[in-house]
């Protein structure tokens, strides 16, 4: 998360998230129904996505 | 005479926040479904709760056989700065609808399939709306498995029942 943060700028999205973890998208919202993209942010500590996707 | 040694505190305000949202999308061009699924795939981001209606042509993007080809509507349409008359022009569309898809990718806009795949697998609920099925003929086996059901008018309101709507 903190690599794709300093390469990118940015959070990574859900998208890139799913991608890359290789968890399936609906695994990781049955986990973290409130956002599993934010959460993850805030566990690195890192700005939340700045993405619209 | 007692006094009173403690102030009665005034609750801290909570900053208001957005609960459930409820998008319909209503057309069925490129540039009228996206915005619709962007705010859906966003609110699930926030944690917020999202249904999507599909109504009229916006059942293109649940249609198994048409949401793979949703294009962009170059006729008519001011915001391209495109004659209308060069827009007719057969291709143009699936030109300028290439054009775009290629400028999502590079901002990890999925495709539309993909897109809907992806906000169903976040929770949302997909439904389709009962009077545009019946009107074009359709049955839930058109649908892509994800939608949950065809409803009515009535039933889409008892479902956004205590969110916000949104039409598009």
């Amino acid at each position: 998360m903190r690599r794709a943060y300093l390469q990118n700028g940015t959070a990574p999205s859900i998208r890139t998230l799913g991608k890359a973890s290789g968890v399936p998208i609906k695994e990781l919202y049955q986990l973290f129904p409130k956002g599993p993209a934010k959460l993850a942010a805030k566990i690195a500590g890192i700005p939340k996505p700045r993405g619209c996707i | 005479m007692t006094d009173l040694l403690e102030h009665p505190q005034p609750a801290t305000p909570v900053p208001p926040t957005i609960g459930k949202v409820s998008i319909i999308v209503s057309r069925g061009s490129l540039e009228g479904i996206y915005p619709g699924l962007i705010m859906a795939n966003g609110a699930r981001m926030e944690g917020i709760d999202a249904n999507l209606f599909f109504t009229f042509f916006g059942l293109d993007a649940i249609n198994k056989a048409k949401h793979d080809h949703v294009k962009v509507a170059t006729v008519g349409n001011p915001g391209l700065h495109l004659a209308t008359w060069a827009g007719g022009f057969p291709g143009v569309s699936a030109l300028v609808t290439h054009k775009f898809a290629a400028e999502m990718e590079k901002l990890d806009i999925p495709p539309i399939p993909e897109f809907i795949e992806m906000i169903a697998d976040s929770g949302a609920g997909l439904y389709a709306c009962k009077a545009s099925v019946d009107m074009f003929g359709l049955t839930i086996e058109d649908f892509i498995p994800q939608v949950q059901e065809i409803i009515t008018v009535g039933e889409f309101y008892g479902l956004a029942a205590g969110g916000q709507i949104i039409f598009t």
